[in-house]
């Protein structure tokens, strides 16, 4: 912990030499998630710098594109009376925001285009070429560069397309760099439609796997048993559809997002040309752990993405209009926006794209783009994720160290850190760094390398002390064989009842059942062993190696030790001994106690073993220690059957039924206790009822 | 003859001096306003004829008894005001259906009928074209009662010349509800003043620390309409529904404004801002109009629709909920004073409502000192474990040794003129009793660290305050008991305060709630605070944001808004009284009369969308009367142009300050205090203590009587004719012939 003190120290008066500034407070509430999924707020990654729109006079801005250093915004909704004409028009602003073009959409005559029924969605290609969805008219309408209608493609004619009747609803669209279009359509979950330009059917992209839950798992083993009519009626199992999608500038993925699935480590899908998803990431995408309000949940509903020229990927969500930016990887780096009507807050995104290392959001409510530029603290999350993805380690540092300065809670600038330590194999800096930021796997192969270098560290010594030792040991043998050292026998205890022990260990059958008759049963011992069973619990909840043990010694409670496995046992002894009366044993309460107590020997030496151990082994080789619980439990769990075989005297059988039986008396017991309590509560509930309303009766008068 | 010249002479100068008397008529524009305007054709013409009611020597007031308009002329400046703009509606661009009723009402209400439905109607539609209202003449005014004929509800309206205004009120004392309908609310005179496409100017809105609202700025949309509550959030009031889940600020003025074509006015709520709300929209809108708009609406009848506990599916309909109690008001009154002067602006309204509040004693010109206000925290809970046993332990953060070290580190750095503030630091604060007895952690010193510390701070002139709070509880204890002394909501179970869940936009019922005194029990608490002074030798006290909080008691015969901001100021006095200093955090206008100090005074708004812009409106009002100073800047934003936008508005620096180091901090609730450790700032405040007290040198006790901001500069002027320039440019700029280098400041 001085350790930490000391880096956190050095750390904080290095960027303070730097004097970064805070970064200023925006209107919504940035934060994060820690490893707990508690939200942590944070300074806020993003600034408003300017909202645009007002005086563009629009009226149902819906999806918007920037190309060639130009921004360009499908409006829509006009009146055609108030426009020439036209109920849809493209506005095209600079660098600055300025209006440079006003595009309007003709046909081939110079006529203004007015098969616009809902046009949804915008793309422009790199010749200049304008796409236009068009949900109700069924379309994808393609203009050159001056607005006039090149080519309407509808719905692409194919044997793979099945439902014929089911209207084609496209919203989203993009090309790649071949030329190739693709087209998100609304209710279809086999993915995205990828045409040729002239409209042939090429296949679908993108495909998602069906999630194969419990559920999904579970009905898969019922469809067997299930009749024709009933298989019909079931609800069809099918993947969650693409709300919307991006390419990056390259061209080498397309990002899509879902909108809500089951799965929620699969709403953002990073594919390669090949289809296959790329991103494989273990954590949810979106907000944790959200509530219900009135029987809804208001979980995230992804309908934005975009992707910037450094691989970070943003996501807009539509339910608590809020932006998740992550890194190219999938990790969460921060979430800011939110609901309301202030500077920076959102009514109805409909779109986000990505400038430069601005971030734009298109609210179609409010007619606005917002424009993001990254704070202090977004620059330096991102630049030293930049950093670190280059190779660039000693780079990242000083940035990450800026950021977990300006907020101490942010596990993810740790973590960023600790990375970069340990490729300049700092592996202990790199240790202390994840233990920060709780990342168990990391604070592994650190300590894997440390753990290396320390035994390399330690060879020369440690041969010496083995030599050393066996030098003396030689000396020692060679010196009693001359009569020089005398053996002393070492009388620990006259009964012999601490040998015992060991025998019962060892040879637990007849160990316990000679128990008996030599009466070589001591409570003291018994007591002892109880004492270490409860004390090795506590250590090993306590002092287990991080790497097993995530949970900080901050939140341990011993009442949980001391009930569980004090009164754990307590209750199973004293159940046990109330069934040996009907089922004819012949041990007293004491003698279960005592008994049972030897028999947890074992569990406490396993305890300690343990302790020892899990800070010394790496999460690889966690299975030997798996072992080692399954031996050291198990074993203390033979020597408590054949004690109480030994002690009752009951037959094999007999003791299983016998060890049965005490288990439900222990959870009869349990439920009793449970009920009590619960009675209880619900006593003292209806009397503050009762009280609280005698109180209002008196205030209003009966 | 001479009898003849003299008689000439004396008809020749009679014709001069009256030909005089007609050439020397006074050059403000007298002709007086047509009394009969037209407007529309055919079927849709509306004739207005304006009959005189009332007169003085600056205002006449005349109204038009057909559609019940009061038109006010100020004869000084030739400006007339409306109630509501003398068009038809027909004539509107932009209105629609509801909208056309709307312009012509006075009163725009909701009421709650026999059903349990809230319903909302005008007074157009329910009364004036029904013709069922009555005109009578009153003293200096005219009244009004509108008899809403089908609820059965009877509405009051008066309209009272001042001298330099007009009082419109609602006469809630001589309200009548002869049916089942229940009045819920009323907004009032929406239309009064309403700025059409062609004027040009802005509303001011005291949002923070004031926004302004251009006219005409085409932000249409409905959602972007501005309506907040005066005085903050109503702990009382909120669901799970209306939550606040945004940074927003409080608006700590009853007071709105605007000026159009150079001329302005500044309406203060005299009687009800404690249950009302401010609301503004500009033209364009199809149920405004073509007008820009700014009013205020008043709850009459707490009502509002509570989610059900258990409620399973967005299918079941929410309880309304419905205080059988009305407002315990007599009227609910809005004070227009209209500026004499031509090129008014937002400091001009500024200074207006200094004078009210001067006159009225709620303002007293202080002596005014420039200090550098410094916030110490004492410890913080943690929670530690001593071999797995968890307990609480407290983890100290500044003992009053180390806070009287770092005092005199900033005195020895130059910083002469401190006022304190201590927090966190009675055992009342750790056990999460009500904060009254004040007892000092033994942790941080006990008794005699705390003596020395007063000590200490006494001898070199710095005021301690230490922090205290007689309104809100965590558990019982102290004499307060969490289950009698508190106040309700409207379900009648206590009102709790949970802190708001980041993500998920609702309380976080994980952390521990507190809830709020009833107003009618303060009493005890001023003994305690009164006694803890004697005992401790306290002589200053601070009351944080929790502390000065607005609130109501929906218990039946609870104190509502407007009585708890009574009694709070009552006991507030009665400490002032004892010898008490207070110092509090942003606090409502009626506090300002208790309150020595005031911190965390906001430097700009809640940024809404309809806002073009923030101005210093409360600093205005505040600055050369009272000692205030802005929120932690350490806490919120430390950076230059922070600092610079503090010596813009005229605000005072404050810092939050610990001895200890950040990870002292981790795994607590107080993550937020991890840039407040002291020598990380120390340097930075000396330096910017010394701007401070250049400008404080300079401006002395001058009240603020201009300012603009145009391309990232900014000139605030003061009344002792000092000119304060702020640069925020990347570029030196020259004004007027001085220089300003780039992110700094010039005193000329």
């Amino acid at each position: 912990m001085k350790k930490i003190k000391a880096i956190l120290a050095m750390v904080f008066v290095l960027v303070l030499v730097l004097s970064v500034p805070a970064a200023a407070q925006g209107t919504g509430k940035s934060y994060v998630y820690n490893h707990n999924g508690v939200a942590q707020e944070i300074p806020d990654p993003y600034a408003v710098t300017a909202t645009i729109g007002y005086d563009l006079g629009m009226i149902t801005p819906v999806d918007m594109v920037v190309r060639n250093d130009m921004l360009f915004i499908l409006d829509t909704g006009h009146k055609a009376e108030d426009m020439d004409g036209h109920t849809t028009r493209l506005l095209v602003l600079d660098k600055e925001y300025n209006l440079v073009k006003t595009q309007y959409f003709y046909n081939l005559d110079g006529t203004p285009f007015k098969s616009f029924a809902e046009p949804r969605g915008l793309w422009i290609d790199e010749n200049g070429k304008i796409y236009v969805t068009d949900r109700s008219a069924h379309f994808l309408f393609i203009f050159d560069d001056k607005g006039v209608i090149d080519n309407s493609l509808p719905k692409p004619v194919s044997p793979m397309i099945q439902y014929e009747n089911e209207a084609y609803l496209p919203t989203k669209v993009l090309t790649d760099h071949l030329g190739v279009i693709y087209v998100r359509v609304e209710n279809d979950y086999r993915g995205f439609i990828m045409m040729e330009p002239d409209g042939t059917f090429l296949g679908y992209f993108g495909s998602n796997e069906v999630v194969r839950t419990a559920e999904a798992i579970m009905l898969q083993f019922w469809k067997r048993f299930m009749t024709p009519e009933q298989l019909e009626k079931m609800t069809k199992l099918l993947p969650m559809e693409y709300a919307n999608f991006c390419i990056d500038k390259e061209g080498s993925f397309i990002y899509g997002v879902r909108g809500t699935t089951e799965n929620m480590t699969e709403l953002v899908r990073k594919i390669n040309c090949k289809g296959k998803n790329v991103l494989d990431n273990k954590e949810q995408f979106g907000d944790v752990s959200l509530t219900r309000v009135r029987g809804q949940w208001l979980k995230t509903n992804f309908n934005g993405i975009t992707v910037d020229d450094s691989g970070f990927i943003t996501t807009f969500d539509s339910t608590w209009q809020r932006l998740f930016q992550y890194t190219p990887a999938g990790e969460l780096m921060y979430v800011f926006g939110g609901k309301g009507s202030q500077e920076g807050t959102f009514t109805r995104g409909a779109d986000i794209e990505a400038w430069g290392d601005q971030i734009l959001v298109l609210d179609e409510d409010y007619a606005t783009v917002t424009v993001m530029q990254p704070t202090t603290f977004g620059k330096n999350v991102r630049l030293g994720e930049t950093y670190y993805s280059q190779g660039n380690y000693k780079a990242s540092l000083e940035p990450f160290r800026a950021v977990v300065t300006e907020c101490m809670n942010y596990e993810f600038g740790y973590q960023g850190i600790g990375k970069a330590l340990y490729m300049e194999r700092d592996y202990e800096g790199a240790m202390d760094m994840f233990y920060l930021a709780h990342d168990q796997k990391d604070y592994s192969m650190a300590w894997k390398m440390q753990r290396g270098e320390n035994m390399r560290n330690m060879t020369v010594p440690a041969l010496i002390v083995v030599m050393v030792l066996i030098v003396a040991w030689i000396v020692v043998k060679i010196l009693k064989a001359k009569g020089i050292i005398k053996e002393k026998k070492l009388v620990l205890d006259e009964s012999g009842k601490g040998k015992y022990i060991l025998h019962t260990i060892l040879h637990p059958i007849e160990g316990f059942e000679e128990m008996r008759y030599n009466k070589k049963y001591s409570l003291g011992i018994a007591n002892t062993c109880i004492f270490f069973f409860f004390f090795s619990s506590v250590i090993m909840a306590l002092y287990s190696g991080f790497i097993f043990n995530g949970k900080s010694a901050q939140t341990y409670n011993m009442i949980f030790t001391i009930a569980g496995v004090l009164g754990g046992f307590t209750l199973f002894v004293l159940v046990n001994w109330l069934m040996a009366t009907f089922l004819d044993g012949k041990g007293n309460f004491k003698e279960v106690w005592i008994y049972l107590g030897y028999a947890t020997i074992p569990y406490s030496v396993t305890c300690f073993l343990y302790t020892l151990l899990s800070n010394f082994l790496t999460a690889e080789e966690s299975t030997f220690l798996s072992y080692l619980i399954i031996i050291g439990y198990g074993w203390s769990i033979v020597m408590a059957f054949f004690a109480l075989q030994g002690l009752h005297m009951y037959g094999f059988w007999m003791n299983v039924l016998s060890i049965v039986v005490t288990i439900l008396g222990m959870l009869v017991v349990l439920f009793i206790v449970f009920l009590m309590f619960n009675l209880f509560i619900q006593f003292f509930s209806f009397g503050e009822n009762l009280v609280k309303e005698i109180m209002y009766r008196m205030a209003v008068g009966f | 003859m001479k009898k003849r010249i003299l008689t000439v002479l004396l008809g020749v100068v009679l014709l001069l001096s009256s030909v005089a008397a007609v050439y020397a008529a006074p050059t403000a524009d007298t002709t007086a306003p047509a009394d009969t305007i037209v407007s529309g054709e055919g079927d849709n013409q509306l004739m207005f004829t304006f009959k005189e009611k009332a007169s003085n020597s600056r205002f006449s007031l005349a109204m038009d008894e057909e559609s019940t308009y009061v038109r006010l002329t100020d004869k000084t400046t030739g400006q007339v005001w409306y109630s509501n703009p003398p068009i038809a509606p027909t004539e509107d661009p932009y209105l629609q259906e509801v909208g056309k009723t709307n312009i012509r009402s006075v009163l725009q209400i909701i009421f709650i009928n026999s059903q349990g439905m809230k319903k909302d109607t005008n007074s157009y539609v329910a009364s004036v074209m029904k013709d069922a209202y009555t005109i009578t003449d009153v003293k200096d005014g005219v009244r009004v009662d509108y008899n809403f004929k089908e609820n059965k509800i009877t509405i009051p309206v008066q309209y009272t010349l001042t001298e330099d205004g007009l009082k419109a009120e609602i006469l809630y004392k001589e309200m009548k509800e002869e049916g089942e309908a229940r009045l819920n609310s009323v907004e009032f005179l929406n239309y009064f003043g309403a700025a059409g496409e062609k004027d040009e100017g802005y509303m001011v809105v005291p949002d923070g620390s004031g926004a302004i609202i251009n006219f005409n700025n085409g932000k249409i949309v409905d959602s972007m309409k501005y309506k907040k509550p005066f005085y903050g959030t109503d702990q009382a009031l909120v669901t799970t529904t209306n939550l606040v889940t945004s940074r927003s600020e409080n608006i700590t003025l009853p007071v709105f404004g605007m000026v159009k074509n150079g001329y302005g006015f500044l309406a203060e709520v005299v009687s009800g801002a404690e249950t009302a709300t401010l609301n503004a929209s500009t033209s364009g809108n199809r149920l405004i109009g073509a007008y820009n708009i700014i009013f205020t609406g008043s709850d009459y009848r707490v009502a509002y629709e509570v989610p059900m506990a258990g409620q399973l599916t967005s299918d079941t309909k929410d309880a309304l909920f419905m205080a059988e109690d009305p407002t315990s008001l007599e009227s609910y009154a809005v004070q227009y004073h209209f500026s004499d002067k031509a090129n008014t602006s937002y400091t001009s309204l500024a200074g207006i409502y200094r004078d009210v509040l001067t006159e009225r004693g709620w303002l007293e010109k202080d002596e005014i000192t420039n200090a550098f206000y410094a916030e110490f925290y004492g410890a913080v809970t943690k929670k530690k474990s001593f071999v797995g046993i968890l307990y609480n332990a407290r983890e100290t953060l500044t003992s009053f040794e180390q806070a009287q070290a770092i005092l005199q580190d900033l005195q020895d750095g130059g910083v002469d003129n401190i006022k304190a503030q201590y927090l966190n630091f009675a055992n009342d604060f750790f056990n999460k009793d009500i904060e009254i007895k004040l007892a000092p952690s033994g942790s941080l010193g006990g008794k005699k660290g705390m003596s020395a510390l007063l000590g200490y701070a006494d001898e070199k002139s710095i005021d301690m305050a230490v922090a205290a709070d007689f309104l809100t509880i965590k558990t019982g204890g102290n004499g307060y008991s969490t289950f009698w002394d508190v106040a309700d909501a409207i379900n009648i179970s206590p009102i709790e305060v949970y802190p708001v869940s980041l993500n998920g936009n609702t309380f976080d019922t994980s952390k521990y709630p507190y809830k709020l005194i009833d107003a009618k029990k303060y009493g005890d608490a001023i003994e305690s605070l009164k006694a803890s002074m004697n005992k401790n030798g306290y002589k200053a006290y601070y009351f944080d944001d929790e502390a000065v909080q607005l609130y109501s008691d929906l218990a039946p015969e609870g104190y509502q808004a407007e009585r708890t901001s009574a009694e709070q100021v009552k006991n507030f006095a009665a400490l002032v009284e004892a010898g008490a200093k207070i110092t509090m955090s942003n606090p409502n206008a009626y506090l300002f009369s208790v309150a020595d100090d005031l911190v965390n005074i906001p430097v700009c708004s809640s940024k809404e969308i309809l806002f073009d812009g923030d101005i210093p409106f409360l600093q205005s009002v505040l600055r050369g009367v009272k000692n205030f100073a802005g929120e932690s800047m350490n806490i919120t934003d430390v950076s230059d142009e922070s600092f610079l936008r503090h010596i813009e508005y005229g605000t005072g620096i404050r810092y939050a300050l610990i001895n200890a180091e950040s990870e002292a901090l981790l795994n607590t609730d107080h993550t937020f205090l991890y840039s407040a450790t002291y020598t990380n700032f120390s340097e930075q405040i000396k330096e910017r203590y010394k701007a401070v007290k250049t400008y404080g040198d300079a401006v002395a006790d001058s009240t603020i009587t201009d300012h603009s901001r145009e391309n990232g500069v900014a000139i605030t002027t003061y009344s002792n004719g000092k000119k304060v320039y702020v640069n925020y440019n990347d570029k030196a700029v020259t004004i007027d012939g001085t220089s300003v280098d780039a992110m700094s400041f010039a005193i000329v």
